[in-house]
């Protein structure tokens, strides 16, 4: 949460993940010029709160979410987050958003520590999205929110996300890990990401954002806010996002997308002068996509020769979806220090993705590209490839159509108060949501021969293999007490999961449901050594639920997970450097086609016992100041992380990933290390920066040891480069370069075979604000 | 829709671990696994690999005469031929119900080599006779894909007497075959059978006790049930391939690739040329018999009817004998022509699949679960 004012306890400015420290500011000086409409300043921060770190001032930055707080363009502009209790929460803010402009979530989630990403189709399309050792297949095992409202298309009964909102639209993405997570269930294993939307601004604003670069990328963004009198408003939003894609199917073809996002926006608020602020926002956004995305991979053969290649048989995949969000938001703010917001939320998501994903013959897609030469497999691919024609019924391929329908809807409420007793000074933070949520699975399969480089239908008609409801009610409520004594903050919290869930096969009319409840406690202690140094421990449970689908002995993800470390808040710079150990009691594992699974495993879920993961996460941020008179400054930020992890019994599982496995045999898809340094040249007119990256190498499957080569996603190091130059105080041309090096590494094997990193990309655009 | 009305006060933290199952065991419940591992090995699959070979390498003879002939006369009768085809091919369809070890390592490679269906190119063997003919030493057997070789290829070249290609455009070469298309298939087959020939030879040779004595590590596998598992495997043949396939999807029971329910697809019938599908499928079946019950014609051993039974489930054995039984009895049933079988008697057709479908309900379930044996992999999205 944003907030216009220093609150009664720690203030830090947005400095983790790849955000900038700010040049050296005058602590005792007024931290942010206050909007006349805004409501009234909290107490200040007592003596002992971590000093304040303040965000540089930044023609592209815009104050934060707070209601009616939104500067000019040309104002000295601050960015102040809730101190976090213990645990570790960063934010990606509006700053680095707009230095990178990055459009896929891996991009701009893989400087923040902790955080793992597993590409897919090279834009983050349909992220996967991991943290502190949560599987990444989708992001199913984090929270996904989009301004703190759950945003996946049914969190609970299909827990892969396979919508995510546009990062263009953002003003700023929150990442949560540690003991504040259980603020955000239901999945509280890993952490939370929530996406945060353009706050309404406080007077008539407008934004552009044009560009378009390789591979006919394009962009056009637009956003108009208006105000009406001074209690009403109406802001709408619109961005159109296209390419053609960078991957090159065999016989020519659109490899790209085409996302379309439009927003409407409603405001109300109080008279400034209102002892009781209300602000309430209605929101309406729809949003489309149509993407020439394939499940397919190709071999490890193919990738040496050409990475990009996509085979000729996926030339009729297509993602088609919609998206509709419906919001309405209250604040109320009860003198200084009494905050309640009631958000009421309904989502519809509905996708098609029609993708060949077998043959009559031979369903493993996997198998069949790992070893493309072993026996009949050679046969299914020189078809895949078109080198040869469908010739049996066998040799037919599938084109497996998922339909899924999902509606996502509830109504929450939180409820932020100070208060002091005696010597101890309280911020409660408490909520109760209730949610429901549905998934309508279907899915067809359609049989082609492939003829002479097409795919032809064969006369075998559709049929329809899957058709299921999901359904699962739930009821969580939370409360969370930080309690301050001298320099010490011990904070203590509870969220209580009550899940009522329900599955019907429509196939068999087979029926399955049942009801459970969990605790998730969490708390941490923060001992502010020094105005400067913060030592922080905390532990939580971490808990995914079982979704309906799953088979009724597999088990809820389980886990207890404990941080240690310090932050280190310098005017000048700021180290945050944690230590985490989660230890899972059941490690669930949740069968998606994305995740490698077969048609028939979809949505069964897997237990995979006890396991263990651990490892430390580092992250500085400075930024000095070369030139003063010039304002020539050189921001820095840096971002590490080391993982460790190992399954503590002998299984043998169905759950592609795990297959095999015996105790001490690591985690897939989780690099030993990751390292990410951004640094830049900033002017007031000029600015130009480079990020380097860098990911471990990884196993597509649990393994010991060194990782074999047809299960081996490659260490990947990339280089990009951003350039920015201010026309005038409201305009500027920018061009980025992400992956300047033009590396091109296998990133990853799921769901069927090898997929590259995206090529050099340049982009070249306008933006400009009002 | 089920409704739930009352929530679970359960407030716990749920850090119950429901492990997954244990893995196979020896244990000691009295059968003698390792025994069954012998017999099934010596008495039920090493012998049928052996008779195999030895049809297979009469095969190349047999063809070769056939092309010689041709030489001499165009007019040729390429019956002998297509008797030992016959041979071979029966043969081998015994293997094909108990497919364990070296033909069915490697994603089957070695079983594809010898026999691929239903894998099955006829414009590429086309495409293959006009080339080999023109430029014998251009074809290379080892280097073509399954399903342009094996005896299904050799099948289709033995028992095709038109001149049509199976392409959709004309195959180099074809045309310039005129009256000398006979010769070209007949050569092309008899450079197959020499390939059929000498897989078979090798695959016998590594089940037998003085090559590679597959059979002695079959029963001495460090893990008997594991070992026995991979039998089970293999004898989901019948489900797969002989009630599905086979039965189902040729006489329309399920879908096809004709894409007609309640009628016959001659696209999924086996053996479309030669006819000796009825013959097929009866063989799988005495077959499985064999591997089922440990008896042969002339041995007694240990089976699976025997494990049931120590494990006091001699009902189940005795019923899925029966029900086996019946299968055999309504295969025999049949008219010696599947494929008259498909056009005149085709209840008859229907009524062999729903009798083996009552054994494979058993060996899905029951048979699984009481000698907890694994499902195979390919079986596991079955929706019967």
């Amino acid at each position: 949460m944003f907030r216009a004012t220093t609150t009664s306890w720690a203030v830090v400015a947005v400095l983790a993940g790849a955000a900038f420290a700010a040049p050296p500011q005058d602590k005792n000086a007024p931290a942010v010029p206050r909007d006349p409409k805004a409501p009234p300043p909290r107490a200040p921060a007592p003596a002992e709160a971590p000093p304040e770190v303040a965000q540089a001032p930044d023609v592209t930055a815009v104050s934060g979410d707070a209601p009616d707080d939104a500067s000019p363009p040309s104002e000295e502009v601050i960015e102040i987050t809730d101190a976090p209790p213990p645990g570790s929460k960063s934010s990606i803010t509006r700053e680095t958003l707009e230095r990178n402009e990055f459009d896929d979530v891996h991009k701009v989630l893989g400087g923040t520590a902790g955080v793992y990403v597993r590409d897919e189709d090279g834009y983050g399309l349909r992220p996967n999205i991991g943290m502190r050792g949560a599987a990444a297949d989708r992001s199913s095992k984090i929270t996904l929110m989009e301004d703190g409202v759950l945003i996946a298309p049914a969190p609970y009964s299909a827990p892969a996300a396979y919508y995510t909102p546009l990062v263009t639209r953002m003003s700023r993405i929150d990442v949560t890990k540690g003991p504040a997570a259980i603020k955000f269930g239901p999945n509280t294993v890993g952490g939370a990401v929530d996406y945060i939307g353009e706050p309404f601004p406080a007077r008539r604003a407008g934004y552009v954002d044009v560009g378009g670069g390789s591979d006919r990328y394009g962009k056009v963004h637009m956003r108009a806010a208006e105000r009406f009198g001074k209690q009403l408003g109406l802001m709408g939003e619109v961005v159109k996002l296209r390419t053609d894609g960078f991957k090159q199917l065999d016989g020519g073809g659109d490899t790209g997308f085409d996302k379309n996002d439009v927003q409407l926006t409603a405001h109300y608020n109080s008279l400034p002068a209102a002892t009781q602020y209300h602000t309430l926002d209605v929101r309406l956004g729809y949003g489309t996509e149509r993407s020439n995305e394939t499940y397919t991979g190709i071999s490890d053969a193919d990738f040496a020769l050409q990475p990009q290649r996509r085979y000729m048989a996926s030339q009729l995949d297509q993602m088609n979806w919609n998206h509709w969000r419906m919001r309405a938001t209250h604040r109320l703010e009860l003198g200084t220090n009494t905050r309640i917001e009631t958000v009421a939320y309904r989502h519809r998501f509905h996708r098609k993705w029609g993708k060949v994903d077998g043959f009559i013959g031979q369903r493993d897609f996997y198998d069949l590209i790992e070893h493309p030469d072993a026996g009949a497999n050679a046969i299914f691919y020189q078809i895949l490839t078109g080198q040869a024609d469908s010739s049996s019924p066998e040799e037919q391929l599938i084109l497996g159509t998922n339909d899924r329908r999902f509606t996502s809807q509830g109504i929450q409420t939180t409820f932020t108060a100070e208060r002091t007793t005696g010597s101890l000074a309280h911020q409660i933070d408490a909520g109760v949501r209730v949610h429901f949520d549905r998934a309508d699975r279907r899915r067809f399969e359609d049989a082609y021969d492939m003829m002479a480089g097409s795919l032809v239908r064969t006369a075998r008609p559709q049929a329809l293999v899957l058709d299921s409801r999901a359904e699962t009610i739930a009821l969580a409520p939370y409360a969370q007490d930080t309690v301050r004594w001298k320099n010490l903050e011990v904070t203590g919290g509870l969220r209580v999961e009550l899940i009522d869930y329900r599955f019907q096969n429509q196939m068999n009319l087979a029926v399955a449901g049942g009801n459970y409840a969990v605790v998730i406690p969490g708390g941490g202690v923060q001992y502010h050594a020094t105005r400067d140094l913060t030592f922080l421990a905390g532990v939580h449970r971490g808990f995914v639920p079982v979704a309906p689908t799953a088979a009724a002995e597999v088990n809820p993800e389980s886990s207890v997970s404990y941080e240690a470390g310090m932050r280190y808040r310098h005017a000048r710079w700021s180290l945050d450097a944690i230590g985490f150990y989660s230890d899972y009691a059941n490690l669930k594992g949740s069968c998606s086609l994305a995740s490698g699974c077969t048609e028939t495993q979809e949505g069964q879920e897997f237990n995979g016992g006890a396991a263990r993961v651990w490892g430390a996460e580092a992250q500085f941020a400075a930024e000095p100041v070369l030139d003063r008179r010039r304002k020539v400054t050189l921001p820095l930020a840096a971002a590490y992380t080391l993982t460790q992890s190992e399954f503590l019994s002998d299984f043998d599982s169905e759950f592609a990933g795990w297959g095999r496995v015996k105790a001490g045999y690591e985690l897939p898809y989780l690099p030993h290390h990751q390292l990410s340094v951004t640094t830049a040249v900033k002017t007031p007119r000029f600015e130009l920066g480079a990020m380097a990256r860098y990911r471990g190498e990884s196993r597509d499957v649990a393994g010991e040891g060194d990782i074999a080569t047809g299960v081996l996603a490659q260490a990947l190091f990339t280089i990009d480069l951003t350039a920015h130059a201010r026309l005038h105080d409201l305009a500027e041309l920018y061009a980025t370069c992400s992956n300047l090096l033009d590396e091109q590494v296998i990133i990853s094997r799921r769901p069927y075979g090898a997929r590259p990193n995206p090529p050099r990309m340049i982009a070249l655009g306008y933006k400009a604000r009002f | 829709m089920q409704r739930h009305t009352s929530w679970i006060a359960i407030l716990t933290l749920a850090g119950a671990c429901g492990g997954p199952g244990g893995g196979p065991k020896d244990a000691p419940d009295g059968f003698d696994r390792r025994a069954l591992l012998t017999n099934e090995a010596n008495n039920v699959i090493l012998p049928i690999q052996s008779a195999f070979a030895a049809k297979a390498a009469a095969l190349p003879g047999a063809i070769g005469a056939y092309c010689t002939a041709l030489d001499a006369n165009l007019g040729a009768s390429p019956d002998a031929a297509r008797a030992a085809w016959t041979e071979a091919m029966d043969a081998w369809q015994a293997g094909e119900a108990v497919l364990v070890g070296p033909a069915a390592m490697n994603k089957k490679t070695l079983r594809d080599k010898i026999y691929s269906w239903p894998l099955q190119s006829t414009c590429g063997i086309d495409r293959d006779t006009a080339s080999r003919f023109a430029d014998p030493a251009s074809y290379n057997v080892a280097t073509k894909l399954a399903n342009v070789r094996s005896l299904f290829a050799i099948e289709y070249l033995l028992y095709t007497t038109n001149t049509d290609h199976m392409c959709a455009a004309t195959p180099d070469g074809w045309d310039a075959l005129g009256a000398n298309l006979p010769r070209a298939r007949c050569r092309l087959a008899a450079a197959i059978a020499q390939d059929v020939a000498t897989e078979a030879t090798a695959l016998d040779t590594t089940w037998r006790p003085d090559g590679g004595n597959y059979a002695g590590e079959l029963a001495g596998a460090s893990s008997a049930q594991e070992a026995i598992n991979q039998i089970s495997d293999a004898m989901f043949y019948v489900d797969t391939m002989v009630k599905d396939m086979k039965l189902a999807e040729a006489a329309g029971i399920a879908m096809n690739a004709c894409g007609v329910i309640g009628e016959p697809c001659l696209r999924e019938v086996e053996h479309p040329f030669g006819d000796r599908a009825t013959f097929a499928i009866r063989i799988n079946l005495r077959v499985l018999r064999e591997a089922f019950s440990g008896t042969t014609a002339t041995t007694d051993g240990p089976g699976f009817d025997d494990f049931l039974t120590t494990l006091g489930h001699g009902d189940v054995a005795d019923r899925m004998l029966g029900k086996l039984d019946a299968a055999i009895a309504a295969a025999d049933a049949l008219p010696d022509s599947f494929l008259a079988a498909l056009a005149n008697d085709l209840p008859k057709v229907i009524a062999a699949h729903a009798a083996l479908r009552a054994f494979t309900d058993d060996l899905k379930s029951q048979f699984l679960t009481l000698l907890d044996l694994a499902i195979p992999d390919d079986v596991q999205g079955d929706n019967d």
